[in-house]
């Protein structure tokens, strides 16, 4: 499918789902909402407050569709305001500790080995196991994009505090990877 | 940029400036390792999808449509409503007592008519002079007891079959021993036949229930049934009319709650709803039976609060956002309940127990009862069972439970 055709099929979805078509509704949250759950297991421990977070994040995307502008990509639309939920989740219930320890110099570059092997679930298991605090800003900048001076307006934390924190995450990744795969470092 | 002038700068600016030193061991692998993890996340994980809960979109729909009552007939619990009423169905289809065994061929009997049919099940059955048999009110007994004379030995009588295989198996001999004498046994299939054949006639009927006139002769509308029922219970009736009925209506007194962001909400406690429905019954015996069914119950509109709560901890199908939500409770189940007669025949009182289905994707409840049945005629009575129901999980956070008074008329049917 072209992208003209999807931001076609996408902008009638969007119309229906403003005249509160139920059926666009649902086709709007089946298009999308396998990715945006995906994106809620990064943010959250478990599958249970990923799940809180999908059917918060996606009301708040039908609620808020009117200010949508069919301009930009409406899955980038709709990741921030799950990601936004996902990070409202944490602050005003989880809560994230900011852990701001020395990071560990002496792990060993094993990435460059990676092939595209390690299956997707490794890393998402790997990536729920860390404290919130290096696992929201690992996954603002790494997998989203976002940089440290977003993250730090997003988080309302300091520059040096987000990339201290991302540096401490990529540590401790790149250390389990290489406990799960170091007998295998070609594995992944 | 700065314009004062420093001679400290400018030693400095001039010697290391544009001065180049190699790195130490290490720090590109970490720069190109670091780089190569971001990147190896990012592929693996930006455009992964993973399987969503079925109550996530549960809970979207209930949040944007709150007056919605969609009714998901595939959803799981009408796949198990329908898995039990299956299930049920093959269990009374095996435990039918009007499938016959194999001998002579009953259904090929024209049958008795029905009114013919009960005067037979009030009389007391008396054998004619060529069955011998006691009239002790139990031709089943008596016949154990008293095995006939007339038949040869060669050819007992097997008494260790039940009561309508005997029956069968006198018919048959019966047919047998007179096949050499009158040929029209051998299509034994019309009233006429019946009445031509005086050793079968004898042995069905009283001589006082059928006239010797074939013509004139009520045409016997089964004649089956009559054998398997008054042969198994003559004071039955739950045997011979085994299927019934019902139609339901029940006030209810509501004990519904709801929880959301840790508050309790039961504004519609003690208002009274109500419940109607239908029930198809199947009596195992004379105590035990079965019903199944659909029923409709209307159990108000509550006003849940939401909106952003710091102690919202839950896993809610309500979403936490928005403004305070209203949710009908109007549901639609399918109720499976076992029924247990106590004690008393015009006059009965039972106890039942079951479950309620949902189909309308919300919560599935047990409920118990006891109840009174007047019995009006053998097919026609009614019914009064006080009925509690508990839910046994939430929709969406919601309990209905109620307290009903069932009423019900119901119609017992073969």
């Amino acid at each position: 499918m072209q992208a003209q055709d999807i931001r076609l099929e996408e902008s009638v979805l969007v119309d229906g789902c403003l005249k509160g078509d139920s059926r666009s509704q649902e086709g709007l949250y089946k298009r999308y909402s396998k990715l945006m759950y995906s994106v809620c297991c990064r943010y959250a421990r478990d599958k249970d407050i990923a799940a809180d977070i999908l059917q918060d994040g996606f009301i708040r995307v039908f609620h808020s569709l009117e200010s949508f502008r069919k301009e930009g990509s409406l899955e980038g639309w709709i990741r921030r305001i799950i990601v936004n939920t996902a990070l409202e989740y944490h602050r005003k219930n989880a809560g994230i500790t900011w852990i701001e320890e020395p990071e560990d110099k002496d792990f060993a570059p094993v990435v460059e080995e990676a092939n595209g092997s390690l299956e997707a679930e490794d890393l998402m298991k790997l990536i729920q196991n860390l404290s919130p605090g290096y696992r929201m800003v690992f996954n603002l900048y790494a997998i989203e994009g976002y940089n440290h001076r977003e993250i730090a307006e997003m988080l309302h934390i300091s520059e040096g505090t987000s990339k201290s924190q991302l540096a401490r995450a990529r540590s401790l990744l790149q250390q389990q990877v290489e406990i799960l795969f170091g007998e295998k470092p070609h594995a992944y | 940029m700065h314009t004062d002038q420093n001679p400290i700068d400018d030693l400095f600016r001039n010697k290391l400036g544009d001065q180049e030193t190699t790195p130490p061991l290490g720090v590109w692998e970490e720069v190109r390792a670091q780089v190569q993890l971001d990147q190896v996340f990012h592929q693996k994980l930006y455009t992964h999808e993973k399987a969503v809960p079925k109550r996530v979109w549960k809970g979207i729909r209930a949040s944007l449509h709150p007056s919605a009552h969609k009714i998901y007939f595939l959803s799981s619990y009408f796949q198990y409503a329908a898995a039990a009423v299956l299930i049920l169905a093959i269990g009374l289809w095996w435990l039918n007592p009007t499938n016959e065994p194999s001998g002579i061929k009953l259904a090929n009997l024209k049958p008795l008519s029905l009114a013919f049919q009960a005067q037979m099940k009030s009389s007391q059955y008396t054998s004619s002079e060529k069955v011998t048999q006691e009239n002790t009110g139990n031709p089943w007994y008596s016949s154990r007891n008293n095995p006939r004379t007339d038949v040869p030995t060669e050819s007992p009588v097997s008494y260790s079959s039940s009561p309508k295989q005997f029956f069968s198996t006198e018919i048959q001999r019966e047919l047998s021993s007179n096949s050499t004498e009158n040929e029209s046994t051998e299509n034994f299939d019309s009233a006429s036949d019946v009445s031509k054949n005086p050793t079968l006639k004898n042995l069905l009927f009283d001589s006082k229930l059928i006239t010797q006139d074939s013509k004139s002769e009520a045409i016997p509308s089964s004649t089956q049934p009559y054998l398997s029922s008054t042969a198994n219970s003559r004071n039955n009736n739950n045997k011979t009319l085994p299927w019934t009925v019902s139609s339901l209506f029940s006030p209810d007194v509501n004990f519904a709650s709801a929880r959301n962001l840790g508050n309790e909400i039961n504004n519609q406690q003690g208002k009274i709803q109500y419940t109607a429905g239908i029930r198809l019954g199947y009596s195992l015996n004379e105590r035990w039976t079965i019903q199944s069914g659909v029923q409709y119950a209307d159990q108000g509109t509550m006003q849940i609060p939401r909106g952003e709560q710091d102690n919202y901890t839950g896993t809610s199908s309500f979403s936490r956002l928005g403004p305070p939500m209203e949710v009908k409770a109007q549901i639609i189940d399918v109720p499976v309940v076992v029924r247990y007669r106590i004690l008393g025949d015009k006059l009965r009182w039972y106890v039942n127990s079951g479950f309620n289905a949902n189909l309308t994707g919300g919560a599935s409840s047990i409920l118990f009862g006891t109840g009174t049945e007047f019995r009006a005629n053998p097919k026609i009575s009614v019914s009064i069972e006080p009925t509690l129901r508990r839910t046994i999980e939430t929709m969406p956070n919601l309990k209905p439970n109620t307290l009903g008074i069932f009423t019900g008329i119901n119609y017992k049917f073969q």
